[in-house]
């Protein structure tokens, strides 16, 4: 744990030294300074989105018992992407309210339709299956008829972790504070790990704390989409790196889950910055390929635990 | 004491579980029948998971009260565990660290306690699950098939462990008669969703067993 603690400090360190203009870390002159406090913005934005990410993910994977499941099955990232497409179809210049609003319906039909004949986890699996493909068929179609701003959607699907407004941070500390809140249940989720049946003879209110859970979780990664836009994977390659190097204990997992999840967007924003002379990577596209390569190698270590 | 009421559960059209109205005094009790005969949702429903019109009732500090899971230690015939937790800290789901102490001691799971869950082997890990079932701070317990996927030697360890505990009031489904005459202090015999037998064991195995089971039933 403090080793990667550590290793998280020293990438916040890095991003803040390191980018397309150079610095002197020890003696910066004034203009370098304002540099540095750009970059250790970007470093701070980008590592509350990580941790977020990373909490939300994991409530979600063992809420829906499904290690492979992060916020974008609920259809909040979607959603986000469908405000922020009506928002330059209409020509609106409030954007973010615009994806904040559609990742939040997107996250209430899915629950409405998950729970509206009895709770069943899967049944909520599949609403948001359904949900994301249907808002995937409105965004493509709007697209289709926006020509000119076509690649603004794009760059904006991709996420980018970029200087935030005043309105900006605020919706990212009340998704800091929803993860506190997620945090503060390790206790119950640990008892979630068990059966329904088992878990209530625990005392646990089963319905009651699973939809407690989810809502929470699923607000904090929403509002993170509105924000950012799409960032996958972070949350799915957090909390199972975690499961590898720790106890199965919900407390282990978070502080594990929230330390990797901020040094894998700190890493992804420094390479963005930095990969291409002249132009930034979009962070998203980096953490989604990162994230392709471990799920591959997640796939073909579990085939092979299966058959020695 | 266990009061049930007379009830009828139906599972759709193909199943209908109807008991008429049943006092479980003396304890363990078990449930016996074969396959489908409705005794694990006869278990869930006097655990409080299934809930029905009238629930059973149950002695709790004193009085009669309508039954709730969290009064009931519940062993399912497939229990869920996460195989990265820590054996210390499965117990610590049903319990806290004195009491954890006093059962993996008497359960001599001490040195094991620093295991993880995914590598116990299966008589272990029955050890550990009825170690949770005991750690659990109520004196009514609930238990399907709890010796289900036990070798005979193991099955008689289980016996001695919850042997020590007659404070606990042990509801068990089970098919394993064995198991039943040498532990059982009741019996309800369950087919097709009907109870054809209520009686102490004595009697069930010289009279109920071939309503319960098919005759000619070899033990």
């Amino acid at each position: 744990m403090i080793l990667i603690a550590i290793v998280y400090l020293l990438a916040v360190v890095f991003s803040i030294a390191l980018g397309q203009i150079e610095v002197n870390f020890l003696n910066p002159t004034a203009d370098q300074i304002a540099v540095m406090a750009y970059r250790w913005q970007r470093a701070i934005a980008a590592s509350i989105a990580g941790v977020v990410l990373a909490a939300s993910a994991l409530t979600l994977q063992t809420v829906t018992r499904n290690n492979l499941v992060d916020s974008g099955i609920i259809g909040v990232n979607a959603g986000a992407v469908l405000g922020k497409v009506l928002a330059l179809y209409y020509g609106l210049r409030a954007s973010l309210p615009m994806s904040l609003i559609g990742s939040l319906m997107a996250l209430s039909i899915t629950l409405l339709l998950g729970y509206a004949r009895g709770s069943d986890i899967l049944r909520l699996v599949v609403a948001g299956i359904v949900v994301n493909s249907a808002l995937s068929s409105a965004i493509s179609l709007i697209t289709l008829y926006l020509y000119t701003s076509a690649s603004a959607v794009l760059s904006w699907t991709l996420g980018h972790i970029r200087l935030l407004s005043a309105q900006e941070w605020y919706l990212l500390t009340v998704s800091a504070v929803l993860t506190a809140f997620l945090l503060f249940r390790h206790r119950q989720l640990d008892l979630l790990t068990l059966s329904q049946d088992e878990a209530r003879s625990l005392g646990l209110d089963y319905r009651r704390e699973t939809a407690v859970l989810l809502v929470a979780s699923s607000i904090a990664a929403a509002l993170i989409s509105s924000v950012f836009g799409v960032l996958s994977f972070v949350g799915v390659i957090a909390p199972n790196l975690a499961r590898r190097v720790s106890e199965g204990t919900h407390i282990h997992l978070f502080m594990y889950s929230i330390t990797l999840g901020a040094t894998l967007m700190v890493l992804a924003d420094l390479m963005a910055r930095t990969l291409i002379k002249g132009i930034e990577v979009p962070t998203g596209l980096l953490v989604s390929f990162v994230g392709a390569a471990f799920y591959l190698y997640f796939f073909w270590r579990a085939s092979i635990d299966k058959h020695p | 004491m266990i009061n049930i009421p007379e009830l009828k559960f139906c599972y759709g059209s193909r199943f209908t579980l109807s008991v008429p109205k049943i006092l479980i005094d003396r304890f363990p009790a078990f449930m016996v029948g074969a396959n489908g005969s409705g005794k694990t949702t006869l278990l869930r429903i006097i655990g409080g998971f299934i809930r029905i019109q009238t629930p059973p009732q149950i002695i709790w500090h004193g009085n009669w009260v309508p039954v709730k899971p969290r009064y009931f230690a519940y062993l399912p015939a497939q229990p869920y565990y996460e195989p990265s937790f820590s054996v210390r800290s499965y117990l610590l789901l049903a319990g806290n660290e004195e009491k954890l102490h006093e059962i993996a001691e008497e359960l001599e799971l001490s040195r094991i306690l620093s295991y993880r869950m995914g590598t116990l082997s299966s008589g272990w890990l029955q050890r550990v699950l009825i170690a949770r079932i005991l750690l659990q701070d109520t004196s009514y317990v609930l238990m399907d098939e709890p010796t289900s996927f036990l070798d005979p030697e193991a099955r008689k360890e289980l016996l001695n462990i919850l042997a020590k505990h007659p404070d606990k009031k042990m509801v068990i489904s089970s098919h394993d008669l064995a198991f039943l005459s040498g532990f059982g202090a009741f019996v309800l015999g369950l087919r097709d969703g009907r109870v054809v037998f209520s009686g102490d064991p004595k009697t069930f195995f010289q009279q109920g067993i071939d309503d319960v089971f098919i005759k000619g039933y070899i033990m």
